[in-house]
Order: C-alpha cells, then structure tokens, then sequence
C-alpha cells in the first residue's frame, strides 16, 4: 500500500500572548497514519510543544527548528496515530504563533518512518524558493514533503507552483498564512512521490509575496516489506498395526485395540494348544494325532479331529473326549488276565480270541464281546470254573482218575473220555445222566458197598468177582441168604436155602455160587455187599 | 502454529509406493479456496497464479525413521514476492514427482487469514526442524 495523503487540519494561530495554540488533527485518520505538525513563530522567538494531545509523542524532525534571519522560524514534528481527536498544544514566547497538522496513511509503521530530512532557508526576501537538497531516500515509494514557511503578514495563502523533478505527483497538501501578529506569517507542505531511492532533488516554489524562508525536507517511508511466517505444525500418521501371523503353536499376546488377526492358518501340533481369542478365527490345521494315551486338548467349536487311528493297546485304557471320534484302530489283544476299559459308546473289539487259561477268570464288560478262545483243559480230578453260558468243553477226554471225584455243574456236559477206572473199594460218586460207565473192570472188593444211584446203572462189565464179605467175619461158615429182587438172581449160602433154579455148590473155605450160571466165589471171610439185604 | 491437516488418500499412497519422501520434489501449491481431506491430488486443488512468486520446491532435510517412527524433515521455505502475488490462504503440501497419480496431495495448512503478498514481500512456511514436517509411526 503506497503513502497517501488523509488529510490536514485547520490552521490554528494566535497572535496576542501568551501565544498558544492547539490545532485539530486531521479528519478521518486511521491507526499508524503519520501525522506532521508544522508550527512557525518569530525567528527571534520559541515555541514549545507544551501538550501532545490525542498523538504521542511528537518526536522533532531533525534539524528541526529552522530558523532564518528576517523570517520566521519553522518547527516540525511527527507522530502516529492511534486514536483520538485532541490537537497537541503548542505555545511561543515571541510576536506570534501559527500551526496545522497533515497525515499520510500507508507509511512504515515501524520507528524509521522518517527515511531521511534535510533543512535549509533563505535570508532573502524574494518570492522564488529553491531548495537544491543533498539527500536521497533509500527506500522505494517514498513520500517526499518539503515544509517552507513564510514572513507574510497575511491569512492568505502564499505558496504555489511547487516542482521538483526528481518527485513525481508533486500537489500542496497545506498552505496556511496568519496576519496575527506583526507580522503574521504562515507556510506550506507540498508533496512528491519518489518511487524509487534516490536523491530527493530541488524543490522550488513560488511565494505571492517576498519573504525570507525556512524550509525542510522530509521522505515518509512506506513499510518494509512485509514478511509472514506460517509455522507449520506436525503431521502425524500412526499405523495401527501389521497383521500378525500366528505361528504354529503360539500365542497371540496383544493389547485389546483394533488388532486384526487374519494370519496364516494355525495348525495344530501334536499335543499342543490352540490359544486364540474369542471371533471367526480358523482352524483348519494338520490333522492332530492322538497320541497313546493322550489327551486332546481343543477349544469348544467347529475344531475337526480326524486323525490317525488311536491304537489301543492291550491291557491299557483309551481316554477320548465325548463326540465324534472315531477308533478304528487295529485289533485290541485282550491279554490274559487283564481287563478292558473302555467307555460305553460303540466300541467295537474283535480281536483274537482270548485264552481261557488254567484256572484264571476272564474278565469283560457286559456287551457283544465274543469269546471264542481254545478248548479249557479240564485236569484230572481239578475243578472247572467257568460262567454259565456257551462254553464248550471240548477239549482232550478227561481222565477220570481212579477214587477221584468229577466235580460238575449241571448241565449238558458231556465226558466221553476213556473209560474211568473203577478202582476197588472206591466209591463212585456220579450224578445221575447218561453217565456210562464202560472201563476196564472195577475190581469189586469183597465186602465193599458198590454206591450207586439208582437208575439205569448197567454194570456189565467182565464178571464180578464177589468177595466174601467183610462185615462179618467169622471162622466158620455161615448162613445167608441171598433175596432174589427184581432181576438179580440172589445167591444162597450154604445153610440157606437155594431155590430150585439155582445150583447149590458150597465147600468149606471156598464156595462157588454159581447166580443164573456164572460162577461167584465165595470165602467165608467175605460177603457180597450189594443192594442185596444180607 | 498452523495445523498439518491430511489428505485421506495420503496414508494409501505411501502403503502403495506412490511417494518416495526421501527422494522426490515436494512442492508448495497456495490456493484462496480451503481444501477437504479427500482431495487426493493437484488437480483437485484450486490454486492461485504464482505470478511474482518465487519458486515453490521444497528442500527435504532428512528422510529417516528412528526407533520405528518415521520422521520426514523439510527446509523453510520462503517464497518471495517480486510484484504483487494473489491472495492465499491455504498452502498445500504435495509431491511433485509422481505421475499416476500425478501430483499426490501430502497435507495442508489454513494461514488463517488471506495473504496478499507485495513487491519484496516473503511468506515463509516455517517447517519444525526438529519435529519434522510429519512422522509415521
């Protein structure tokens, strides 16, 4: 913005002393608008600035005053203002008092307003002013003002035809005379633009009447140039995380933001966890093994076990977390004497048949476990122990040891081994059946007791050899006799009396009674123990 | 202190290679008209005619990151009047370099007021030097 003219004041002046005078500021000023107050007095005199009004403070031109011989004496300050329409008050001690103010807007608003001055007068009277200056700006676009006053004792204005050639856009800005005092006087303030720094020039002006001149020159600077600064503030980007990859069998440890996990697909290790927070995180792993005897540890969800086959190894339990698993495993061997554990479900085993050793149990869930595992050998004169049910007993024919018991459960058992041997004196202890008796021949002792039950019992073997008895025993002989029952033919002794059928031949010591023509021997010592009464 | 202000498509063109900050020109654009966060490049920025203006490029200092941040550090720059220069309001920060997308918007800041600069006049943007013009972390 260039320097302009605002405006100037009226002329204030005072002519009777004390001689004192407030001039007004110009009209419609705006802050920093430099303002310039010209006073002229008496060359012989001196005036004061005794109040700054609404602008202060005033600071003097230098050089300022200029005073010249036969003239009056010019006085220049300037001031800035800011607000307020008080005039300063200034007063002079000699003849006469005159002052105006002027303002430009647009000047520096800094402290070096004044860019450069220079002063200068004539003694001699005449109406032609020259002020060849010696100075030059140093800034652009000054405003260039010459201030000249006259001794003219008049309220007329006294100046005209301002030049300088250096300047351009030379116009008189103020021109103000007073007859007050004698004599009055006044003065000028023309200005010229000086666009480029440089030497002010020669000002020259005509006066309407002769008079002796004080003058001064002054440039107003415009403002330096102006610099803004605009501090730029801190862009700042933040990244809220990288994906993160969870590695196989790890952890994801994260403080709770907008983490986002869409990583690589977490396989699931042998025997390793799956830590993971709560969402649509997918497991979609290698197939987990289970372990022998191993736990599967796994988050409740879609998790998809289909690994290998668990074995299931013999004599040892399979714990399975409830579900779909599935064992297909190869065959359980169900080891002698040792149990299978396994929960309810549809488990299936079907593995070798189990050995039904010697006197051990087997011990199996109820169920559709089959056993199907070789013959039990069934030792002589042992027990046989075993759960009722299908068990064949099929293996080699039991010796049925001489005077030794068969201890059987009821049932459709079956011996069919060789023939028992009856021994003598022995008892046979059988149940009833189809038990068939067919050994070699049972040595009948004589005055045993042949205990059998009744039934069917065929004894046809070789022929008995019936043994006196031994129940009494006697030195001589005796009488019996023999009670014919049923189809036994009874025997007689010899003082008995025979039947007719049957042949009598006794002799002393050793008698034959012959029963339906086989011979039996007979000693005195023995009898025939039988079903027979004696 | 003027505000750094984003421009959204910034944070995707550096994930996709669009700038090298350590390398590139960047460059000022001044424009009298505000600019929204979803400009993404020159062309979507009304910008005043630079005549008697000095030039625009910016001098980048450094171009490094430090214990994972990223710092990007720039030179004042101080553009000068030779005449009387538009008024401005609001000075842009893109990358000069790229040409798809061509010229991609950095940042921008609000002077807070229109600026009419005259002959001999400066405006300086006034990069922290030891914040850094941005940081990505």
């Amino acid at each position: 913005m260039a320097i302009a003219f605002r405006a100037a004041g009226a002329k204030a002046t005072d002519g009777t002393s004390p001689f004192s005078i407030t001039p007004d500021l110009p009209a419609g000023m705006s802050a920093n608008d430099i303002v310039i107050l010209v006073v002229a007095t008496e060359s012989t005199g001196t005036a004061t600035l005794s109040a700054d009004g609404s602008v202060t403070p005033w600071t003097a031109i230098t050089g300022s005053p200029v005073s010249v011989t036969g003239g009056k004496k010019l006085y220049v300050w300037w001031g800035r203002w800011a607000s307020g329409t008080t005039g300063p008050t200034i007063t002079a001690d000699t003849n006469m008092i005159i002052g105006a103010t002027a303002a430009w807007s647009g000047c520096d608003t800094g402290a070096s307003v004044i860019n450069n001055q220079e002063t200068g007068s004539e003694s001699t009277s005449d109406t032609s002013l020259s002020f060849a200056t010696t100075i030059s700006t140093t800034v652009n676009n000054c405003m260039v003002l010459l201030i000249s006053n006259d001794d003219t004792d008049s309220n007329t204005a006294q100046h005209g035809s301002q030049a300088n050639t250096n300047l351009g856009s030379i116009a008189e800005r103020l021109d103000v005379n007073t007859n007050a005092g004698t004599p009055g006087g006044g003065f000028q303030i023309t200005e010229g633009t000086l666009a480029t720094a440089g030497a002010i020039g020669t000002w020259t002006t005509t006066l309407a009447t002769a008079s002796a001149k004080a003058y001064l020159t002054l440039a107003l600077q415009p403002p330096g140039a102006q610099a803004y600064t605009m501090p730029a503030g801190l862009g700042t980007f933040t990244e809220t995380g990288i994906v993160a990859n969870t590695l196989f069998g790890r952890k994801v440890i994260s403080n709770q933001v907008s983490f986002i996990e869409t990583g690589q697909t977490v396989n699931t290790l042998f025997n390793r966890l799956v830590a993971a927070s709560q969402g649509v995180y997918t497991e979609t792993g290698i197939s987990t093994n289970l372990l022998f005897r191993h736990i599967i540890v796994s988050e409740q969800g879609s998790f998809i076990e289909t690994g290998i086959a668990a074995s299931l190894f013999r004599g040892f339990p399979m714990t399975a977390a409830l579900g779909s698993f599935t064992e297909t495993g190869q065959s359980a061997d169900l080891l002698f004497k040792h149990l299978i554990a396994a929960s309810q479900g549809s488990f299936t085993e079907s593995g070798i048949a189990t050995n039904l050793l010697f006197k051990h149990l087997i011990g199996a869930a109820q169920g559709s476990f089959i056993e199907t595992g070789l013959a039990a050998i069934l030792f002589r004169g042992f027990p046989m122990a075993a759960s009722q049910g299908s068990f064949v007993f099929s293996g080699s024919n039991p010796n049925l040891l001489l005077k030794r018991l068969i201890v059987a459960a009821f049932g459709g058992y079956t011996e069919s081994g060789q023939i028992a041997g009856l021994l003598f004196g022995r008892r046979v202890v059988i149940n009833q059946g189809a038990f068939v008796l067919t050994g070699i021949s049972s040595g009948l002792f004589r005055g045993l007791k042949i205990v059998s039950a009744n039934g069917a019992f065929v004894l046809t073997g070789q022929s008995l050899t019936l043994i006196y008895i031994v129940l009494i025993t006697k030195t001589e002989p005796f009488n019996f006799s023999i009670v014919r029952t049923k189809s036994f033919t009874p025997v007689m002794s010899r003082e008995s009396k025979l039947s007719t059928s049957i042949r009598r031949e006794i002799s002393r010591g050793s008698e034959v009674i012959r029963v339906k023509g086989y011979p039996v021997t007979m000693t005195r010592e023995h009898a025939i123990i039988s079903s027979l009464k004696p | 202190m003027a505000t750094f202000n984003k421009f959204n498509q910034f944070v995707e063109d550096v994930a996709e290679k669009v700038h090298n900050l350590g390398a590139d020109a960047l460059t000022i654009a001044l424009s009298n008209v505000a600019p929204v966060a979803t400009n993404s490049v020159l062309a979507n920025i009304t910008e005043i005619a630079y005549t008697n203006l000095s030039a625009r490029a910016v001098t980048i200092s450094s171009s490094v990151q430090t214990s994972g941040t990223y710092k990007l550090t720039c030179a004042d720059l101080v553009l000068t009047a030779s005449g009387a220069v538009a008024t401005f309001r609001y000075v842009v920060l893109y990358n000069d370099t790229p040409t798809s997308p061509a010229d991609p918007l950095i940042g921008w800041y609000d002077y807070g007021s229109g600026v009419t600069l005259a002959n001999l006049e400066t405006f300086t943007v006034d990069f922290d030097g030891t914040n850094g013009v941005l940081t990505i972390a």
